[in-house]
């Protein structure tokens, strides 16, 4: 069984059954208030946008409470003593200071702490898997099967892909040259390669989206016809 | 105790990066110079940018902009931000309500400063509407279903929604398209790019977000950076060329362990 197969199963069969035929309405009247936008904004789409925006909001109170708060304060500065951790809180507790008129700029402290932290993560982390991905890019062009009766011959059709990759890869990446005028007829034929190569990726990843939200929409039909109404057997 | 200062094996992946971090800091010197730097070419649908904005002027409706989930450490944040300050100053100008949602409460402060900044800059701080920089909610569908609501509300002429954006992208460009707003998207996600491809009236693709602060500003150091950044890619290039060439002399060599760690 996939990952994929298994969230199907867990979403589509194993939680409504363990619903209470209660939640399995209020389930139900959710998901008919949401796709009554399909029709048009009305007060029943209002109603659950806002009930879902307040748990959202409540949910994100109690995790926050929850998974740093209590933790912090409980175990961290409470129980090992590591009161230095008080500082960042301090400084991260200036944000409020928005809020107040003529400390405004307090609250770029914590902010401007953030984004060079951010900035600096990114430069450090970012570079390593990308170079693992320039390394793949170096393509053998003489292919030979893998496996099975024809290993170690000729592969025409590995060597196709493998001219292909290296030609999408090239003309991608020239497209997105941003200081160089697409003049010559060199410049303007490989960034017009490159355009479609990246059409053509984008519409596969596409219909592969596309199938997995029909995926999701069919689970929510079923759920409505099937647990909800008992329709489906 | 360990006193290496790289880590085995990456010095080869250290010296790249500084070598186009120099390319970068040196272009911009070159720009704040005043010296002469490589124009940065046409991006299609960065020019619409003023155009969707005259729309929403001349209509009487609102801008709005959205960063979809990004924080405040991603990079498609940071160009949101140079993004943001364009619109925000266009909105000034043509005394139009920018409507800007956010999911992340950090990325938020933010974007406060910038688009009070941008109203100052223009010389509206007057127009500057601290409620129309609204957190709507902090869970993903939570955010995607009040943008929905508020599009139907506040019936926008225009969104703009450049950064990081997962699976609400193609509820936003959906919900934009049922108001009749001019759609302007971009993300460097290529998992979404398509949904803003098939529903948006422009579309910029991945990298073209980081230069599309650059391009509309015509900051000099922004376009430093651009070029710094052209200059990197070209190494990029070369180095694809070469190690493709010598993979098919000598397969598995001393080039590719050098980029295997």
């Amino acid at each position: 069984m996939t990952p994929s197969d298994a969230l199907e199963v867990l979403s589509n069969h194993l939680v409504p059954m363990a619903m209470t035929r209660a939640q399995i309405w209020v389930a139900a009247m959710a998901t008919l208030a949401i796709f009554s936008y399909v029709w048009r904004e009305n007060p029943v789409f209002r109603l659950a946008e806002y009930v879902f925006v307040a748990l959202a909001t409540a949910n994100g109170v109690v995790m926050v409470y929850d998974s740093y708060l209590k933790p912090f304060f409980v175990l961290d500065v409470g129980q090992q003593g590591r009161y230095a951790l008080l500082i960042p809180f301090a400084v991260g507790l200036l944000i409020y200071a928005r809020s107040i008129r003529g400390l405004g700029w307090l609250s770029r402290l914590p902010m401007s702490l953030w984004v060079g932290y951010g900035a600096g993560y990114v430069l450090a982390w970012s570079p390593q898997p990308l170079f693992v991905q320039l390394r793949d890019t170096f393509v053998r062009f003489y292919q030979t099967y893998p496996d099975g009766p024809l290993a170690g011959r000729f592969w025409p059709g590995g060597t196709v892909n493998s001219v292909l990759f290296f030609v999408g890869v090239i003309t991608t990446l020239m497209y997105f040259f941003f200081t160089v005028e697409r003049r010559g007829p060199a410049m303007r034929w490989s960034s017009a390669v490159g355009r479609w190569t990246i059409m053509l990726a984008l519409g596969a990843a596409f219909g592969t989206a596309v199938q997995g939200r029909m995926s999701l929409l069919i689970g929510r039909i079923q759920f409505l016809l099937g647990t909800w109404l008992g329709w489906l057997r | 105790m360990e006193r290496a200062i790289f880590v085995n094996g990456l010095a080869a992946q250290f010296i790249l990066v500084a070598l186009f971090g120099l390319a970068v800091w040196a272009m911009i010197g070159r720009a704040r110079g005043g010296r002469r730097l490589p124009r940065i070419r046409k991006i299609p649908g960065l020019e619409a940018v003023e155009e969707a904005v005259g729309r929403a002027t001349e209509m009487g409706r609102p801008v709005h902009m959205t960063y979809g989930l990004g924080d405040i450490d991603d990079a498609p944040t940071f160009a949101f931000w140079g993004m943001l300050g364009h619109v925000a100053q266009l909105c000034a100008r043509y005394e139009t309500r920018l409507i800007q949602t956010n999911n992340n409460y950090l990325v938020m402060a933010i974007n406060e400063e910038v688009i009070r900044q941008a109203y100052a800059e223009t010389g509206r701080p007057d127009r500057y509407e601290a409620d129309d920089v609204r957190f709507l909610s902090p869970w993903q569908f939570g955010y995607a279903s009040a943008v929905l609501g508020l599009f139907q509300r506040e019936r926008p002429a225009a969104n703009i929604m450049i950064g990081t954006f997962m699976a609400e992208s193609l509820i936003f460009a959906e919900a934009g398209h049922a108001v009749g707003a001019v759609q302007i998207a971009g993300t460097a996600n290529t998992s979404q790019l398509p949904f803003f491809m098939a529903a948006c009236d422009f579309c910029l693709l991945g990298e073209e977000i980081y230069a599309a602060s650059a391009y509309l500003s015509r900051d000099p150091v922004l376009t430093g950076s651009v070029v710094g950044q052209d200059f990197a890619k070209m190494v990029i290039f070369a180095l694809i060329i070469v190690g493709t060439v010598v993979e098919n002399l000598w397969p598995h060599n001393w080039f590719w362990d050098l980029l295997s760690r």
